[in-house]
């Protein structure tokens, strides 16, 4: 798909408030209305950061990662949260406080008819207890597939700017 | 400073919970603990090449780990022999000289002192090059592709050290004909944990798998839920020598010809050639073989059961290293080691299978992680600090085997004898120096 043959303003415009409206279901913890915009091949992946000596070396490892997801791990995940199951879910009861912040949203045409590349920045903020809230900044970058008149978000890859990250919890950038 | 309440006949019963946050224990550790132990630094194929090298730490010291030219792996402080400057501040790279970036003295990656800018014109004419090389650790070890150095000149081979623990290791790296490699660099993070907490549970902890990872049961991560109780039971711990420990789970039957779960056919193949009845033993129809390599190395071959993408079980070996930043704080390093021979769909396999345990967030890592932080957070308090832990789990149970597995004393059933030798060990050493 040219980019001139879409509207990008409005193209722009569209994605934007996708991505928007899916921070907010993540945010609410609204997690099959999530799962429901996502395709069935989705992949989530961290890849994990290195600080090399080379810089022009890539400051990410590609094939190493700190978070993997697939639409199996993420349904295991939802059922791990659901009210029959929450109560042993130490590490996720009570519940972290997350926000997403959304910027610079880049779209971009994708490798395939029908699919877009999105770059976009996120600021995320965990809190939980009586621990300082932890900030994050990171650059995701999704692969969004036409489905029925919309977008589905069937791939997203998420470069931290954290080194070495001070969160371990389950959560998705 | 008895920080152990211990008896010949029970063994290290109660510890006391100020070893989770007192500052002065801490630096102890360091000075003992720390300086008396063969410490994990990497595993050789993360520096395959001469001129390879990656940064990491022995207690709080940062040390660079490379392969100089001749292809030997060299352990060095990383820190300038002129003036204390760190010399590698990239965590993985590949350099034949380390330059300072105070004053620029050159170093080859062999440790010796090359270049010192304008040296004719500025330093004494006896300035001595040789007395001012990179500060080696005295004694650097490898075994099973395991790199390991010592602050301690008088310590004991590696080799010796791991007397019985060798047999295990063995059994989960030395059975391929090509050896393992890692996937990648370590991922890393920090968490708010006393490193001792990460150690002694991967020392062999069974119990808590019933209620900490009860989610994770649930899931049938750990094997069909109903199974799980029934292998559980049959657990081995086996105090493997100088504070190091190992636990087997096996399945209730002794599959014939041995099975390895898990494990790709030529791999499979590879095994019954290269080690010995008793590591088949040990390998065949087992469900996990984890332990604690004293003080802060956490490992487990294990197998996945349900794998996310719903194909058969997967198999996978990793290594954790707690390592201290405080008595409060560690960074956790995670390796994944997969057969070099392995197919490449095998080992991506295995990875996410990793990743999904015990991963960011994995469903096992993650309970695990809040429940260590949370023993460190309810013990701050003076009188927290004056209680004790209890660790009298299973010390009653006879000091026998049903099996011919090594080691120093070998038990059967769900026990906390595992913790109790870390702790014996921990002792020990921190007893060496007078208060």
């Amino acid at each position: 798909m040219e980019l001139t043959q879409l509207k990008s303003a409005e193209l722009k415009a569209e994605v934007e408030a996708l991505l928007v409206h899916e921070a907010e279901l993540l945010d609410d913890h609204r997690w099959g209305d999530w799962l429901a915009m996502l395709t069935d091949d989705f992949e989530y992946l961290l890849p994990v950061p290195v600080t090399r000596d080379n810089p022009g070396l890539p400051g990410y490892f590609e094939s190493t990662y700190l978070q993997a997801e697939n639409r199996a791990t993420l349904d295991d995940w939802v059922e791990r949260l659901s009210p029959e199951n929450v109560e042993t879910a130490w590490a996720e009861n009570p519940p972290a406080r997350v926000r997403h912040f959304i910027a610079n949203v880049r779209p971009s045409p994708g490798e395939v008819d029908g699919e877009l590349l999105v770059r976009t920045n996120v600021l995320v903020s965990i809190s939980r207890g009586a621990e300082d809230p932890i900030l994050f900044s990171s650059e995701r970058r999704d692969v969004l597939r036409r489905s029925d008149g919309g977008w589905k978000l069937a791939h997203r890859k998420v470069y931290l700017d954290q080194n070495i990250p001070n969160w371990s919890m389950r959560i998705i950038v | 400073m008895s920080m152990t309440n211990r008896s010949a006949e029970l063994g290290a019963t109660r510890i006391s919970r100020s070893v989770l946050w007192d500052e002065e224990i801490y630096e102890r550790e360091m000075r003992t603990v720390f300086r008396k132990s063969w410490l994990f630094l990497a595993h050789e194929t993360e520096i395959p090449s001469p001129g390879d090298y990656v940064t990491r730490q022995m207690g709080e010291e940062s040390v660079i780990v490379a392969r100089d030219e001749r292809g030997e792996i060299r352990v060095f402080l990383n820190s300038c022999p002129h003036r204390g400057t760190q010399l590698c501040r990239a965590e993985l790279g590949n350099s034949s000289h380390f330059r300072c970036s105070y004053h620029g003295w050159t170093f080859s990656n062999a440790g010796q002192l090359r270049g010192v800018p304008r040296q004719k014109e500025l330093m004494p004419p006896d300035f001595d090059k040789a007395a001012n090389a990179l500060l080696e650790p005295p004694h650097v070890g490898i075994f099973q592709g395991l790199v390991f150095a010592t602050w301690d000149p008088e310590a004991k081979p590696l080799a010796e050290d791991f007397e019985h623990l060798g047999f295990y290791l063995d059994a989960m790296l030395g059975g391929t004909d090509e050896g393992y490699e890692v996937v990648g660099p370590p991922a890393r993070r920090t968490i708010r944990v006393n490193w001792k907490l990460g150690a002694e549970n991967f020392a062999g902890d069974s119990y808590h798998l019933a209620t900490t990872h009860e989610s994770a049961v649930k899931a049938g991560l750990l094997g069909p839920p109903e199974e799980f109780y029934k292998f559980d039971t049959i657990s081995t711990h086996v105090n493997a020598g100088n504070g190091h420990t190992a636990r087997i789970e096996q399945f209730p039957y002794r599959p014939e010809p041995p099975a390895f779960l898990g494990y790709p056919d030529n791999i499979a193949e590879e095994f019954m050639r290269n080690l010995s009845p008793e590591q088949i033993q040990l390998k065949s129809g087992t469900f996990i073989v984890h332990g604690n390599i004293f003080p802060s190395l956490s490992y487990m071959d294990t197998l996945v059961p349900k794998v996310s993408d719903g194909g058969p079980p997967i198999a996978y070996v990793w290594l954790g290293l707690w390592q201290p930043l405080g008595p409060h704080k560690l960074e956790y390093l995670n390796w994944h080691l997969v057969p070099k021979g392995a197919p490449e769909d095998w080992k991506r396999r295995a990875h996410f299978a990793l990743v999904n345990t015990v991963g960011h967030g994995g469903l096992i890592a993650a309970d695990d992680v809040e429940i260590f932080e949370s023993m460190v957070a309810a013990n701050r308090g003076e009188v927290a600090r004056s209680q004790d832990s209890n660790y009298e789990l299973g010390s009653h149970f006879k000091r026998e085997s049903l099996t011919s597995y090594p080691g120093e004393r070998v038990y059967s059933g769900v026990s906390e004898a595992n913790q109790r030798y870390f702790y014996e060990h921990w002792q020990d050493l921190m007893s060496e120096e007078e208060s």
